[in-house]
């Protein structure tokens, strides 16, 4: 999509007047939609319809080994600790634009925005049981004195120092009308809220190998505590004001933006700068300020909804 | 199957650079464990002690400019361990042209095989290059003035060499000063600085080490054009509060604007020191070009 | 540009690209200098020379200002600043703009046009070459309709042509229908270096032959018209 200099400078002025092509002021957000649990394949999903933005994600769970030798060699190796892994796929349908090569960096762009919005160890505080909400005690380590066992994303692990779950995130973008960071955010977070786990046994055999006893029960699972989980809300600069949820036509004369992920207890967890000119560092405080408000109001509207959706089921 | 033919036979052994190291190596991962234990609750637990130097100093910093002969210009940058070498070819035609009014830029950043001790060949290293080439592109395309040279396209090559933290840092600094280096009209240039924030201070100039005992803890990256400025580039990951936040971008732009003037000293340098060897020495005038100067010590 | 470069200014100071080097109305910024804010500021690293004002008034200065060239157009006319510039002694890298005089070396021609690569703009040589085209129409400026190509150019020729255009995605599109442009260099079948006899028309010096060309007119306006 391309605009024209006298719709750039329409859209400027609007924003200037506090006024959006839409009819929004600068700090509306559109209405968007949730729907959970669409994908039966997978563990857990979330669909989210902002306007005309519309993202699936999906979680798969896996169970993944700690491979010893590749963790001790160095010490330092990061993958291992890595146990939410994203993937973004904007499809072609959704505009050509994303045809061919032409949505490859973007991919790397949201999924990396995704990986560091999740990059804090305690993303995920908690399991609970989903029958009765408990809080679920994931097996601790045994032996104190093996270092290779952080406590990062400990809720995730099944045999302490062996085995543990790697939460597979696939997101597809199926229609873009702008915004596409946070409505990624927002969807990630729904899914991970939808996701159930089986509970799993492992069972310690003689020569040291292990076997899973998984329970088949589809009502006696795990869920994930998303109380820390982060969204992330975007500022974007258009002309000498910012605004968030933006569309396509605003995004297209932006000047740069400023993504930054809140979570429930308002802290920062990640910013991201995208856009060709740069920006003051007043407008830097600025616009984290208003993210914070603007993210909390979300997340409350956010978790009420999900509460609802949890209810009906 | 993969089958890595190099290492398949031979015992993984790391072989320390030398016996200072490995002592020092030795001795912080022994402080790693202890902390390990120490720490029973995991939020915001994460500390570490600097000892070489205080949490707010660089590491010695050197740059030269003009050292890939065949390239329009270049910047090799050493942060202590952290090498890499920058090359800019171009304003040069470019076989297929979208853009018509404003150049191309093109910005690769490639790791060296041996840039450091870690598994090497996954598919997450290729996302990581591009991932950090988007991010130096985001940094520097904002300085440039693209305007000047239609129809065509500016390549910026990075190559890291060696990796002990703080790689975009290095990275960044190294392509603005092989873009000044090559004549490339540009706004300003872009300094750039890094920092960790963990429990009770924040570290500026983190090292390899330094990032990896501390992962998962608040890092920031800023990169800057100080004489307008102007934030090109803002990166934060992990979880901080607001006042974290600003305390620490406030920080790294004071890093920045340290970095700034070593690069615009090291730029009057390299250019006075290339007229004298062009022979007439007599056009020096004030300024001293001395290798000292090269290395600053913040 | 007429203008005269005062080696022997004093204030040759070494400048860094974004380096504050005056307030806008003290000078008119120029080559590798930008107007941000009020201020003229450095886009290049290298040595800042004020170029005193010529008496010849006619050139505008040139789309330097044209970040923000608020008043600069409309007080041109009896604007007595300096210019400021900077420049470097390594040659900065030049690109083929829009009237630039070009020396270019055909190398395939068709009936409809001659392909060419660009060496040099100006007089500066470049690094690496740029592709271009002169259409049949812009050969000559007469008798448009009778300009055949092989008449004109042979591939190894040696041409001077002005860039009209930045063309399209591939080359860009020059044009010598002007008296001092075309071909300057050409060599014949034999390998002797022609040597031009008439407009249209070279001669080998070892067998005698003529061949067809666009000769360009040569004297030596040629050298002052390019920047």
């Amino acid at each position: 999509m391309k605009v024209s200099p006298s719709e750039v400078s329409f859209i400027q002025k609007g924003i200037e007047h506090n006024i959006r092509t839409d009819g929004r002021s600068r700090v509306d957000y559109r209405h968007f939609s949730l729907e959970s649990g669409e994908i039966v394949h997978s563990n857990g999903s979330a669909r989210l319809k902002l306007s005309d933005t519309e993202v699936l994600v999906g979680v798969k769970a896996e169970i993944t080994q700690i491979n010893k030798e590749n963790n001790n060699a160095s010490g330092n190796n990061i993958n291992v600790n890595k146990r939410l892994i994203f993937n973004v796929d904007c499809c072609p349908s959704a505009s050509p634009e994303f045809e061919g090569k032409g949505s490859e960096f973007l991919n790397i762009e949201l999924a990396q925005q995704l990986d560091r919005l999740y990059s804090h160890p305690n993303v995920i505080v908690g399991l609970y049981n989903t029958n009765d909400n408990t809080k679920y005690d994931p097996p601790t380590a045994t032996t104190t004195a093996d270092d290779n066992e952080n406590s990062n994303n400990s809720s995730l692990t099944i045999v302490p120092n062996k085995y543990y779950w790697t939460l597979y995130i696939d997101a597809i973008v199926l229609d873009s009308d702008g915004n596409l960071f946070d409505a990624l955010s927002i969807a990630t977070r729904a899914a991970l809220f939808n996701t159930r786990l089986p509970k799993i046994k492992a069972i310690q055999g003689e020569y040291e190998e292990i076997t899973f006893e998984v329970n088949d029960d589809p009502f006696d699972t795990l869920s994930i505590d998303i109380k820390n989980v982060p969204i992330c809300v975007t500022m974007t600069k258009i002309a000498s004001q910012f605004v968030i949820d933006t569309t396509t036509r605003e995004e297209l004369c932006m000047d740069a933006r400023l993504t930054i992920g809140v979570n429930s207890s308002s802290n920062i967890c990640s910013i991201q700068k995208g856009g060709i000119s740069g920006l003051d560092p007043p407008t830097i405080n600025q616009m984290i300020n208003t993210a914070k408000v603007v993210g909390l109001k979300i997340l409350s509207t956010m978790d009420q909804a999900l509460l609802d959706i949890q209810l009906l089921k | 199957m993969k089958i890595d033919y190099r290492s398949g036979n031979s015992i993984k052994t790391q072989i320390p650079l030398d016996y200072k190291e490995y002592l020092k190596r030795k001795e912080d991962k022994q402080q790693q464990q202890q902390q390990q234990q120490q720490s029973t609750q995991p939020t915001g637990a994460i500390t570490y002690k600097r000892k070489d130097r205080l949490d707010e100093q660089f590491r010695q910093i050197f740059m030269k400019t003009g050292i890939v002969t065949q390239a329009s210009g270049s910047c090799y940058l050493e942060i202590e361990k952290t090498k890499v070498l920058c090359s800019v070819y171009g304003p040069r035609a470019t076989p297929k042209t979208e853009l018509f009014e404003t150049a191309k830029l093109n910005c690769e950043l490639k790791y060296a095989t041996f840039s450091s001790n870690k598994e090497k060949f996954d598919y997450l290293e290729n996302t990581k290059e591009k991932d950090q080439s988007l991010i130096i592109y985001q940094s520097i395309i904002g300085s440039l003035r693209l305007d000047k040279y239609p129809k065509t396209v500016v390549d910026v090559y990075i190559l890291v060499l060696n990796d002990d933290g703080d790689v975009l840092v290095s990275a960044i600094t190294a392509a603005s000063m092989a873009l000044a280096d090559a004549g490339v009209e540009m706004y300003d240039m872009v300094a750039s600085c890094s920092a960790v924030c963990i429990k009770d201070a924040t570290l500026i100039n983190p090292t390899a080490q330094e990032e990896t005992l501390t992962e998962g803890a608040g890092k920031i990256l800023v990169s800057k054009m100080p004489s307008h400025n102007n934030i090109t580039q803002l990166i934060q990951t992990g979880e901080l509060n607001y006042n974290n936040v600003l305390e620490s971008v406030n920080l790294c732009i004071d890093g920045s604007d340290k970095i700034y003037s070593i690069m615009k000293q090291n730029l009057i340098d390299s250019l006075l020191r290339q007229q004298k060897k062009d022979g007439d020495g007599n056009e020096i005038n004030g300024i001293t070009t001395n290798a000292a100067d090269d290395q600053m010590e913040e | 540009m007429e203008k005269t470069i005062d080696n022997n200014d004093s204030q040759d100071i070494v400048v860094t690209p974004g380096q504050r080097l005056s307030k806008a109305v003290d000078y008119i910024s120029l080559d590798g200098t930008y107007v941000h804010k009020g201020y003229i500021y450095s886009s290049v690293l290298g040595f800042q020379h004020i170029v005193k004002r010529n008496l010849q008034e006619t050139k505008e200065n040139k789309d330097e200002n044209n970040n923000n060239n608020s008043s600069s157009e409309e007080s041109n006319i009896k604007d007595e600043r300096d210019f400021i510039t900077v420049s470097k002694e390594k040659d900065p890298g030049v690109v083929p703009e829009i009237g630039s005089i070009v020396t270019v070396q055909v190398l395939r021609t068709n009936p409809r046009l001659a392909s060419v690569a660009i060496l040099c703009v100006g007089t500066k040589a470049l690094k690496e070459t740029f592709n271009g085209i002169i259409r049949i129409q812009d050969v000559r400026a007469t008798e448009i309709d009778k300009v055949e190509i092989y008449k004109s150019f042979r591939p190894g020729d040696i041409v001077l042509a002005q860039i009209i255009s930045l063309g399209d995605s591939r080359s860009y599109y020059l044009s010598t229908a002007k008296n001092e442009l075309g071909v300057v260099f050409a060599q014949s079948v034999a390998g002797g270096t022609m040597i031009p006899i008439s407009w249209n028309m070279m001669q080998c010096p070892i067998t005698k032959t003529k061949e067809f060309r666009k000769v360009a007119k040569m004297d030596n306006s040629i050298e002052t018209e390019q920047e």
